[in-house]
């Protein structure tokens, strides 16, 4: 009895869900469709300025990767090397021919793509270089923590560490100095 | 007393009459207050386990004394000790102190018994004294019968017996050879130097170390014997073995064995045959004596006639009548009893010559009880054996092949054969397979039964303070420890326990200072007082056990003294390192070992204790020390996270250096944006 109670009550749940959905779409469509309207040459020119960055999109949505953070990279930048283009447009001549022109016609959209590529070494470079830096830390932080544990030992002997497994370590650097004077160590004790 | 009598006696009034105070030699000190010299023995006056020599009070040297200086492996009676000293007991010899001292001649202490000098020597110094009673009855009554009974009465009174009644410890206490007492009988176990003579059938049948303190009726008995040699002059069955003289009671009666074709007087017939009745309901008790001794003449004794069977019982090629005499025969044949007694002769015997179908059923009984008890056919039989000798003959001692002993001197049994392994593992074999158990079953004694059951438990527990050594100092009070370290010191008391071990501390620390022995001797002497204490002891943990031991000892020095122990501490402070390393901290354990020699130069055990003891300090070690734990397996975590799973930990790298990159790169835009707009404001 339960059980079908609460596989009604899901239903309906699924019910709401789906329309409180389509509710949302249909409200934004009929704000952003009138915008659109009113601003094609803008779109226009976003459209193909940022085509990096939607491809970049395109493959992170098809990538099994938890966190899909190419196309904010891409586009982040490929954003930042759109916007003067963008503002000379709005300035400028600001019809879709216009928009076309100034895209197709000039450097424009050799340094919009150009910034999307900057993005993208942006993505290659920054993860290993932040990686390196994390290593760096945990190393110094194993050291430290076994600094502390040499320290128990000294005031409290081997036995504080009974029970507990001691592996070796896989930081080369990270293996304890030699435990400091126990007069130095701080403990709950002190 | 005759002329010639007088002239047969050495000249025992040349007992020391003056005084010693000047004299120089090697002495003995007992108590601070008598100094017996070593040099001045007393031959006439010696014990058969304690020998006889000069003594004076220091403050009174003109006080008559003697020593007895007792058999250090000898166990005496403490219960004597603690009553009579200083008491005058009409008819006992007085004990005026004693105590434990070390004697030169064996180079070890022992315990010194001081009696009042008896001035008119021993009564009986060969076999063949002659006729020591005067022919005058009231004379007798009065010189001899009624001093000698008021002895016995005297100790009666008190809950003690003498159990040495003999001629030859019959002494003169004055000069005029007028007052006679009883001499000494605490030198041993009771009756323990008795001939057969002068011992009940029952007690005859017992090693001399198992007779035990028996009842005033023993001493009541013996008495009567010793009326005989007196007024015979001479023993008149000397010339008969123990084992000859014990059949002759059994088949003729105590009275007839000893009287046999001797002539006494008339009117110590009565007496006799009331004193030396083998029923001990028929037997003369002191009033019934004094009754006599009074001139009231009671009615004769008439010995019970023993309840004998028309048809014989023949074992060994002989007939046997009656149960007593079979029993006997039994004991004696010990390996070809067991065979008989499963006969179907004996029960039809039982059963057709005395119509006895109880006795014939408990035998029965027995031999299945013997079955499921025991898993080998020896001690089937042995235990048979013994439980049928208990029914055919309920009043004689337990006996197992050549150990015969009254279940209540099972404790003098143990201390006297506490060095013989041997008959030590016999004993305990008798009391924890339930053999004495059964004489106390048989007896319907419920009370002595509970008893043994408590011994049974004490001897099945194997830890310190417990087993064989338990019971031996639980059952014999003055037993003194029997620990190899401190027997030489006799150590009867719990307050000379301490010096004794300050001495072998002075002398030898190599070893422990806690045995089997020395544990037991304090849990019976010291009591429930130091039970957790042993408990402590007798933990697995080194340093629980050493705990224990210090907080036993420091008791000790708490409640006995003496004050300071100079070199036992430092024996002890050397043992201590398992309770120092009971800190957890190293820097305490580091503090306390540093400060051990001064502790240790202090000589108090319980200044020792309080210093490495102090619970406030180990409850903060402990607390502390789990903190400590804690905090070590949180790092322990941490260094797991960090350096335990490195695939793991790049991945989250990389994932934080994408994240920056994204944030970089939006960065830049926003930026740009910025930049841009500012342009525009500035243009204009």
């Amino acid at each position: 009895m339960v059980k079908r109670e609460t596989a009604v009550a899901g239903k309906i749940k699924k019910r709401k869900g789906r329309f409180s959905s389509f509710m949302s779409l249909s409200l934004s469509f009929m704000v952003l469709f009138p915008m659109l309207l009113l601003m094609l040459p803008t779109v226009v020119f976003m459209f193909l300025s940022m085509l990096p960055t939607l491809i970049a999109l395109v493959v992170d949505a098809g990538s099994k990767a938890k966190a899909k953070y190419k196309w904010l990279c891409i586009g982040g930048v490929n954003f930042a090397g759109a916007l003067p283009f963008l503002f000379k447009l709005w300035f400028g001549s600001n019809t879709l021919d216009g928009a076309i022109d100034l895209f197709i016609n000039g450097v424009a959209f050799i340094i919009i793509y150009l910034t999307a590529a900057v993005g993208w070494v942006f993505y290659r470079c920054i993860p290993p270089v932040v990686l390196n830096c994390v290593e760096m830390s945990d190393q110094r932080r194993v050291v430290y923590l076994r600094e502390l544990q040499a320290k128990l030992i000294a005031k409290w002997g081997e036995e504080v560490a009974e029970g507990v497994e001691i592996k070796t370590p896989q930081f080369p650097a990270a293996v304890a100095r030699k435990p400091a004077a126990p007069d130095a160590v701080k403990t709950p004790a002190d | 007393m005759t002329e010639k009598e007088d002239s047969q006696q050495p000249d025992q009034a040349a007992v020391p009459s003056g005084a010693f105070a000047s004299r120089k030699g090697v002495t003995a000190l007992v108590k601070g207050k008598y100094r017996v010299y070593a040099d001045l023995p007393l031959p006439v006056l010696d014990m058969p386990h304690a020998k006889a020599f000069q003594a004076e009070e220091m403050s009174s040297p003109d006080r008559k004394i003697f020593a007895l200086v007792c058999d250090p492996e000898m166990p005496i009676r403490k219960d004597h000790i603690k009553t009579r000293i200083g008491v005058k007991m009409e008819g006992v010899l007085p004990l005026a102190e004693a105590g434990v001292a070390l004697w030169p001649p064996i180079g070890r202490k022992t315990m010194i018994l001081l009696y009042e000098m008896p001035l008119g020597g021993r009564v009986v110094y060969s076999k063949n004294y002659g006729k020591l009673l005067p022919e005058e009855e009231a004379e007798k009554i009065t010189r001899w019968i009624r001093p000698l009974l008021m002895g016995i009465n005297n100790l009666s009174m008190r809950g003690l017996t003498h159990r040495e009644i003999r001629p030859d410890n019959l002494f003169f206490l004055d000069a005029e050879k007028t007052k006679v007492v009883w001499g000494d009988c605490i030198s041993c176990p009771p009756a323990f130097d008795q001939p057969s003579v002068y011992e009940t059938i029952e007690s005859s049948m017992c090693s001399p170390a198992g007779r035990g303190n028996g009842m005033t009726s023993d001493d009541m008995y013996a008495f009567g014997a010793t009326l005989i040699s007196l007024e015979l002059g001479y023993n008149p069955v000397e010339s008969l073995s123990p084992e000859e003289l014990l059949e002759l009671k059994i088949h003729k009666g105590s009275y007839a064995s000893l009287i046999g074709e001797s002539r006494v007087s008339l009117a110590l017939i009565e007496l006799l045959r009331g004193l030396l009745a083998d029923n001990i309901t028929q037997r003369w008790d002191v009033s019934s004596a004094q009754l006599w001794a009074d001139g009231r003449r009671l009615t004769p004794v008439q010995a019970k006639t023993v309840k004998a069977s028309q048809r014989p019982f023949l074992f060994n090629n002989v007939e046997y009548y009656s149960y007593r005499t079979l029993a006997y025969a039994f004991c004696k044949n010990w390996d070809t009893a067991a065979e008989a007694i499963r006969s179907e002769k004996l029960q039809a015997w039982l059963i057709r010559g005395f119509e006895d179908k109880d006795t014939a059923g408990a035998i029965e009984k027995s031999v299945d009880m013997a079955l499921v008890r025991f898993s080998t056919k020896e001690k089937q039989d042995d235990f048979l054996i013994a439980r049928v000798c208990m029914i055919l003959d309920p009043t004689a001692p337990l006996r197992v092949r050549d150990c015969a002993f009254k279940p209540d001197a099972v404790g003098q049994m143990l201390a006297v054969y506490a060095n013989d392994e041997k008959m030590l593992k016999t004993l305990i074999g008798l009391i924890a397979t339930g053999y004495v158990e059964s004489w106390y079953v048989l007896h319907r004694d419920r009370v002595a039964e509970q008893q043994v059951k408590s011994m049974q438990m004490v001897l099945q527990k194997p830890e310190l303070g417990m087993g064989i050594e338990r019971l031996m100092y639980d059952l014999n009070e003055g037993l003194p420890c029997q620990s190899p370290l401190i027997v030489r010191d006799y150590v009867d008391e719990i307050s000379s326990l301490l010096p004794a071990l300050e001495g072998v501390a002075k002398r030898n620390s190599n070893m422990n200072p806690i045995d089997r022995h020395i544990v037991a001797f304090i849990a019976v002497k010291f009591g429930t007082k130091v039970s957790d204490q042993i408990a402590m002891l007798n933990s697995p943990k080194e340093s629980v056990s050493t705990q224990g031991m210090l907080h036993i000892f420091s008791a000790l020095q708490r409640t006995f003294g003496p004050e300071k122990l100079y070199s036992f501490c430092a024996w002890i402070g050397g043992m201590l390192t398992p309770i120092i390393n009971g800190y957890h901290s190293l820097e305490k354990r580091r503090q306390l070992e540093k400060n051990m020699p001064k502790l240790v130069r202090k000589g108090s055990l319980p200044e020792i204790l309080a210093a490495l003891d102090d619970r406030q300090e180990r409850l903060l070690d402990m607390s502390y020390f789990e903190q400590a734990k804690k905090e070590y397996a949180k790092l322990s975590e941490e260094i797991e996270f960090l350096d335990g799973n490195r695939e793991k930990r790049e991945e989250e790298g990389l994932y934080l250096g994408r994240q920056v990159a994204a944030t970089v790169s939006f960065g830049v835009a926003v930026l740009t944006m910025f930049l841009l707009l500012l342009t525009q404001f500035l243009r204009g």
